[in-house]
């Protein structure tokens, strides 16, 4: 089973080192900034090159300032202004994969359950079966030692299981090149050593690898296929681990015993023997730093001697034991593999079908919020419509029945406006992270959002509603209870829709506070509060964008419109004044109204706020 | 005498005169409270020695227990653990160790709002006793600042620092005592090699002024490695070697472990420790540890044993909340100080101070253009009831809603300072509620200001102050209602209950229903509403105290409610008793004072479990 299993999970990784490579060329790289007040322009990349291959693990080092974060950001394309020179990426960057320094997950599904999704996201049904991606997905948490923790919530992994399975995701559709930024940030020295020793891995596998290091250990820096140091904005050494030593004292720096390599250049790089930046970034230029000291030997006339050669090569033991068993490793199971496959991602429709999933699954999983929430609504329902009693039927308490659609109105929209603020800022790290690296587009998220919180607020308002309606006594006709309901669902449709643009807008303190003032004066502008006609008519075209206004309305002429009879009149009352339902009507001023047109007045305004909120969700994803 | 005093001590940081400071431990062990017999310890009969004027790294792989061993040296862990802390060969008496030794923890958080020396003097001000001069205490935050070369960010907000002085700032805040014994838990942790060079290098200063100082390190770097004077490495709980940094390797190899050339001595030992502990040569390592520092215990083993019984006795006898350190200023002056540090965080979130004013006055504008000179019109009397009750809703909600997510911006920082000493529970409550009081008032005011006199209410200085004292109340219980929700429960969670909670809350206000037609049953909630006794209070205050006629513009010359008597008489509000609803309410922010004194309670004992 074993064996079957590895077999089959190399049919889906073919060995690019055969096929087209994917080097990352780039030269005369210049990247500037504006920096203060003046906007003076500040060179942080200056006429960098290099060469970044396939089946190679290259590593950006530097001190802090250098630039390396700048050039990650240019290779991966999330830099763009302020670039010049010329980059070379094989094909399209379509077939990159970015993992963040950090790592984000949906705290609430469990590791088995995150890759499946990102694996049905990635790779179409139509060419994997469901089947085979199990299979998939067994064979990398096998090879990234996260087996065990398959049925574990992504909530309690530790730092370096979140790591690899950061790694797991993006290589499920086999990426040809693999960025990382700071893979080891947080990790443990052996957790640090998995990582990258996996990585050396993965890129043997003829994969192009590349991230961002600082200060690594010497087995871990011994790992390193290429090791490309900037300093001041300029290269300062472009070769391999084991050729640091020798480089170095080439222009004079000789690396004192017992200290790491990677460190001694990056002290060399960062001054601290002086200003050495345009010596080491002249001796950079020579290319054979990047091979073995074996071919230098031949070469060069002024070998060095053979005591060095062995001092360095004791140092060497370790990381070099290591490397060589995983090559081992890597030929026995290249050598099991047949003819490959080829795969391609799913169609936008499907991506959206499944993110509809997702965005269902997360919901329930967080079963303290929803359950309480429809709870509180029943509860809220039944004690509003204790308060009012028969108010729907009793002709002495009309006005009260209106005032119950109010706020009935104003319930719904608090109670769904202020959780839409905080529905985007809590999950925006993962949604940029899965949209930059291709997952799906951010539309796509979008539009699953919404077609997954729609019907949780259609039930929620129709259950609130369903109860006051039976429990005030009102008239108990299919076509005006439909017509009440369907104001109250596009009012707390609209509440989210404007609940969400806040958020994306504002942040959380001041979304909740705008929230609260905006509702207010919705409220002021509803036509029961003051009537329509007494409102000073410059003022009146504020009730035309107030969405409670019309809900109002079209709740009041369900109720009292299209010939109502004659409402009960107690008989311990002598006269009732709103006996005649239409005098209810032009109590409040909207015999004239019409239902249709308000509620084209409602959808209109949750088109604009759907839209608005989709914009400025792009926004603050683009920017940081 | 003084003068001889200063001319002594002219540097507050300067070298110690004291004699020098040995800590000495030995078979210090520490096991979890529920784990069964016979299980791994987590700490195992460590022993070692910290000496003044010597910079001490703690090494070891993830899980050996560095953090452990440190919380126990520190006096932070006491329940389970074991051993003899001898302090210059006595028994240390773990008060006064609290007391003069300074733990800085990993993840060490400030306010963001305030400067770098605004931050140092509300340290100096809060951590040295109340008898110290305004001189001494400036002198000593410039010291500090020398020391750590924060000289160029001395007015730079801590929001804006880096990491490396973000670093150096939190060491300063524990310098302000000049503690002789400093603890770090990885104080490197986030920096790039430049940023921990750095800080390791004041650290090393601070050693070599005569201080014990130790940190626990994270495979720090070959330089780095260097600045250190002792080293102790840790590995499944056993110490490997505890001694000079320049003996670690020659110590390794005698055991077998030999350190290549071109190696970080302290990669080097993590491979040593990562290594079974079960090997022969890391089972020499440990045993010969463990002799040394016998024979060194030995010296001073016999002034001890008198003491032990009486250690044994204290020890039973302390637990957590003991270990809280001791406010060192009054009450009145710890208030001063939080409350001048509360307004001054404030008035640098300037947007979001500007944006409620301005809110207010927009919306108050707005009401007065609607709803203009409505007050003295008795044809619209129902209209200016809604007027009322739109001013309820209006400033409960724009005061309840912001609150939620206010209320625990500096809660770890609240926490921190707490269980250090710095404050007591007290005096953060009563600044937390003073330093808001100042927009607590202002943006009721100027809204009611505006509002009252553009809808045309009595202009009568009496019924305006009624009107403002209840709004005041109103913005009052608002505010607390949304800083307990926010204390007790998530943000999501709260952000739906407030209004869920609050909104059939305003039934029972009296402005839908005559509070005689509610249902049996129902009447009590009226009682414990506060709505209805502000939008009660409100109509007193407008239609009650003898208000006359209303004047009738009705082109009919007829109003159904010319009298303002019999209109208060069909609400039910008949009676002058706006004293009773204004003491109602009072009882009502009474009330939730209290809670919100309960709730930070309760963030304190959830934060220290």
């Amino acid at each position: 089973m074993e064996k079957l299993t590895q077999e089959f999970a190399l049919r889906t990784m073919p060995d690019f080192a055969t096929s087209s490579p994917f080097n990352i060329i780039f030269e005369d790289l210049y990247y500037r900034v504006e920096v203060g007040k003046d906007r003076e322009k500040k060179s942080v990349l200056k006429g960098i090159k290099g060469t970044f291959k396939s089946g190679e693990l290259t590593a950006i080092m530097g001190p802090s300032g250098a630039g390396k974060s700048s050039l990650m950001n240019i290779l991966t394309g999330l830099t763009k202004s302020g670039v010049s020179g010329k980059i070379e990426i094989g094909k399209a960057r379509k077939l990159c994969g970015y993992i963040m320094q950090d790592d984000h997950f949906f705290p609430y599904f469990t590791v088995e359950e995150t890759m499946l999704m990102a694996a049905t996201l990635k790779i179409s049904n139509q060419c994997v079966s469901l089947k085979e991606k199990r299979t998939l997905i067994d064979y990398l948490l096998n090879s990234l030692k996260l087996t065990k923790t398959r049925q574990t919530k992504c909530s309690n992994l530790s730092g370096g299981q979140k790591k690899r399975l950061s790694i797991a995701l993006e290589l499920i559709d086999n990426p040809a090149v693999l960025f990382l930024d700071e893979p080891t940030t947080g990790l443990d020295s052996s957790s640090s050593f998995d990582t990258i020793q996996l990585l050396r891995g993965l890129a043997n596998e003829g994969r192009t690898i590349v991230c961002t290091i600082h200060q690594p250990s010497t087995n871990i820096y011994n790992l390193f296929n290429l090791v490309y140091v900037l300093s001041a904005g300029r290269c300062t050494y472009q070769g391999t681990p084991q050729n640091t030593v020798m480089f170095l004292s080439s222009v004079g720096l000789e690396c004192p015993p017992y200290h790491n390599p990677a460190d001694f250049l990056l002290e060399c790089a960062n001054g601290d023997y002086g200003d050495q930046t345009e010596a080491l970034a002249e001796a950079a230029k020579d290319i054979r730093w990047r091979y073995d000291q074996q071919l230098m030997q031949g070469e060069d006339a002024d070998a060095p001697s053979e005591t060095q050669v062995a001092k360095f090569n004791e140092s060497q033991s370790p990381g070099q034991v290591q490397v060589q068993v995983q090559k081992i490793e890597i030929q026995n199971m290249e050598s099991s593999k047949d003819l490959t496959k080829h795969t391609y991602p799913p169609t936008e429709y499907m991506r959206l079908w499944l993110l509809i999933g997702r965005c269902h699954l997360q919901f329930f999983r967080d079963w303290t919020l929803t359950y309480l929430k429809l709870g509180i609504h029943v509860l809220c329902s039944i004690l509003i419509g204790l308060f009012f009693g028969d108010s729907g039927s009793n002709a002495t308490k009309q006005i009260s029945n209106v005032g119950m659609i109010m706020i009935h109105c104003v319930y719904l929209w608090y109670t769904t406006i202020m959780p839409g603020i905080l529905r985007y800022p809590a999950e925006i790290e993962i949604i940029r992270k899965e949209t930059f690296n291709n997952w799906y587009k951010l539309r796509t998220y979008y539009l699953a959002t919404i077609i997954t919180s729609t019907p949780v607020h259609i039930i929620f308002s129709t259950v609130y509603i369903t109860i006051g309606y039976l429990m005030t006594d009102q008239p108990v006709e299919m076509d005006r209870f439909v017509k009440y309901l369907l104001s109250a669902v596009v009012v707390t449709i609209c509440a989210d829709g404007l609940g969400v643009f806040l958020g994306t807008v504002l942040n959380p303190v001041n979304g909740t506070f705008v929230g609260a003032v905006s509702t207010s004066c919705m409220l002021m502008f509803s036509g029961f509060l003051i009537l329509l006609n007494h409102i000073p008519a410059a003022m009146r075209f504020m009730a035309y964008i107030s969405p409670l206004r019309y809900a109002l309305e079209n709740m009041v002429i369900s109720l009292y419109g299209n010939q109502r009879g004659q409402l009960i009149c107690p008989p311990t009352e002598f006269y009732c004044h709103f006996k005649n339902a239409v005098t209810v009507l032009r109590q409040f001023g909207m015999e004239d109204g019409d239902f249709g047109h308000n509620i084209l007045m409602i959808l209109i305004q949750i088109a604009i706020f759907k839209v608005l909120s989709y914009f400025t969700l792009k926004h603050k994803i683009k920017t940081n | 005498m003084a003068d001889n005093a200063v001319q002594a001590q002219p540097n507050g940081l300067g070298p110690q005169k004291q004699k020098a400071l040995e800590l000495h431990f030995s078979q210090v062990s520490y096991s979890l409270k529920g784990a069964t017999k016979g299980s791994t310890p987590i700490i195992n009969e460590a022993c070692g020695v910290f000496k003044s004027g010597r910079l001490t790294a703690i090494l070891g792989p993830s899980g050996a227990g560095k953090s452990t061993l440190l919380n126990a040296l520190a006096g932070f862990k006491l329940q389970g653990v074991t051993g003899q802390f001898l302090l210059n060969g006595r028994p240390r008496d773990i008060m006064s160790f609290r007391k003069m030794s300074a733990y800085i923890a990993q993840n060490f958080v400030m306010l963001n709002l305030l400067t770098v020396e605004e931050t140092l003097r509300v340290s100096t001000d809060l951590k040295m006793p109340s008898s110290t001069a305004a001189q001494e205490k400036q002198k000593i935050i410039d010291d500090i600042i020398d020391i750590l070369q924060l000289q160029s960010c001395r007015r730079t907000l801590v929001k804006n620092l880096s990491g490396g002085e973000h670093k150096r700032l939190s060491i300063g805040i524990e310098l302000v005592t000049n503690p002789p014994i400093m603890f770090f838990d990885e104080p490197t942790s986030g920096l790039d090699c430049v940023g921990s060079y750095q800080v390791i290098c004041h650290l090393q200063r601070l050693a070599h002024d005569g201080r014990i100082v130790v940190c626990v390190v994270h495979q720090p770097g070959s330089r780095l490695f260097q600045l250190f004077d002792d080293v102790l490495v840790l590995a499944h709980g056993e110490v490997l070697y505890a001694g000079e940094q320049r003996e670690m390797l020659p110590t390794f190899a005698q055991s077998g472990h030999i350190c290549p050339q071109y190696y970080n001595p302290a990669d080097f030992a993590l491979e040593v420790c990562s290594q079974s502990s079960t090997t022969e040569r890391c089972e020499s390592l440990i045993t010969q540890n463990k002799m040394m520092h016998s024979t060194a215990s030995n010296v001073v083993k016999l002034q001890v044993d008198e003491e032990t019984a009486l250690i044994d006795v204290h020890k039973d006898a302390l637990d957590l909340s003991h270990l809280r350190g001791k406010e060192q200023v009054g009450f009145w002056t710890q208030l001063s100080v939080l409350l001048r540090r509360h307004l001054r965080s404030m008035s640098r979130d300037m947007f979001a101070v500007q944006m409620r004013l301005v809110m207010h006055v927009v919306v108050a504008l707005l009401l007065g253009v609607v709803y203009w000179q409505i007050g003295g019109d008795a044809q619209k009397i129902v209209s200016n009831v809604s007027c009322l009750f739109f001013v309820i809703l209006f400033v409960f909600a724009g005061n309840a809603m912001p609150s939620i997510l206010l209320c625990m911006q500096d809660s770890a920082v609240f926490i921190r300072e707490y269980y250090n000493g710095w404050y007591s529970l007290g005096a953060y409550y009563l600044s937390k509620v003073l330093a808001d009081l100042p927009l607590q008032l202002t943006c009721p005011t100027m809204f009611i200001s505006i509002g009252y006199f553009m809808t045309g209410q009595p202009p009568e200085f009496q019924r305006f102050a009624m009107c403002w004292a209840l709004c005041v109340m109103t913005a009052f219980i608002g505010h607390f209602i949304g800083v307990i929700a926010g204390s007790l429960f998530t943000m999501q969670l709260a952000i739906f209950l407030v209004p869920s909670a609050t909104i059939p809350f305003l039934l029972f206000s009296g402005f839908f229903i005559r509070l005689n037609e509610l249902s049996w049953f129902l009447r009590p909630i009226c009682d414990v509403s506060f709505f209805r006794y502000i939008f009660e209070g409100l109509m007193r205050a407008i239609y009650g105290y003898d208000r006359g006629e209303l004047e009738c513009y009705a082109t009919s010359n007829f109003c159904y409610y010319r009298t303002a008597e019999q209109f208060l008489k069909d609400f039910q509000m008949e009676g002058n008793e706006f004293d009773w609803d204004m003491a109602v309410l009072g009882i009502f922010l009474i009330l939730l004072l209290l809670a919100f004194f309960v709730t930070l309670n309760a963030v304190i004992r959830r934060a220290l479990r």
